[in-house]
């Protein structure tokens, strides 16, 4: 699919990133490759119509695919972060994982 | 009957609020799916809900910056640089982002050449018959 070359150059400049955690890595690294489902363009759209302040701002088609490129990452990045925390601690609810990991992933966007 | 009017307004933003955040719940759940079937991992509905809850506010995040990113700019447009920006926190996800920018821009470019190319075809065909009746019509 198109995209997933350049999936695996992120991944690339990802093992040299300095400063970022080993974990944090690891999962960004994995949530870059494609998956097929996602956000659609017209979901993105209502959402960001939703909370705009002013009524004439637009958004533009690109912009509108990106901003649903940039969601789904996020959403798979708090699945690939929960799932982790429960392969490295066993026996916890996943939604105290998801209460541990959820600070790390709120600065990250 | 002003409050009552006002009160109907209320519950319909209220409604339609809700309907975008079950589209933005049904989305993640099949996020969800496709992360878990690779591993065999469930995630409890509640964990779903509460990622569906973090996505949906986290959108209001998004739509505040971005209107101030192009506000900034002097635009009313919201553009793909507004959305680098979104990403600029993380290093590889900016570089994500822009390679992935750069990915639909090609790809856009691509699909408009070929439409314009089926047109301009569409066109030579839609043209010929009608020089082909013509001819025949001299006849």
């Amino acid at each position: 699919m198109r995209g997933r070359g350049s999936g695996r150059r992120a991944q690339g400049s990802l093992a040299e990133g300095a400063g970022a955690g080993l974990r944090k890595t690891r999962v960004l690294a994995a949530v870059m490759e494609e998956t097929g489902a996602g956000f659609r363009k017209e979901l993105v759209s209502k959402l960001l119509h939703l909370h705009f302040k002013e009524d004439k701002t637009k958004v533009s088609g690109d912009a509108l695919q990106l901003t649903a490129e940039l969601l789904k990452i996020f959403v798979i990045a708090a699945i690939r972060s929960v799932r982790q925390a429960q392969a490295e601690e066993l026996g916890c609810v996943d939604l105290d994982q998801l209460e541990k990991v959820l600070p790390q992933l709120l600065l990250d966007f | 009957m002003m409050e009552e009017e006002e009160g109907a307004e209320e519950q319909q933003r209220f409604s339609y609020r809700q309907r975008l955040k079950a589209a933005v719940h049904y989305t993640v759940g099949c996020l969800c799916e496709e992360v878990a079937s690779d591993k065999e991992v469930q995630f409890s509905k509640q964990t779903i809900a509460a990622i569906s809850e973090v996505t949906f506010r986290q959108c209001e995040n998004f739509a505040r910056d971005l209107e101030m990113f192009a506000r900034h700019a002097k635009r009313s447009t919201i553009n793909t640089e507004d959305v680098k920006l979104l990403a600029r926190r993380s290093n590889s996800l900016l570089k994500y982002i822009t390679e992935r920018n750069e990915d639909i821009a090609q790809f856009n470019l691509e699909r408009k050449a070929k439409k314009k190319k089926k047109l301009e075809d569409e066109n030579k065909n839609s043209v010929e018959p009608a020089e082909a009746g013509a001819v025949e019509s001299e006849d």
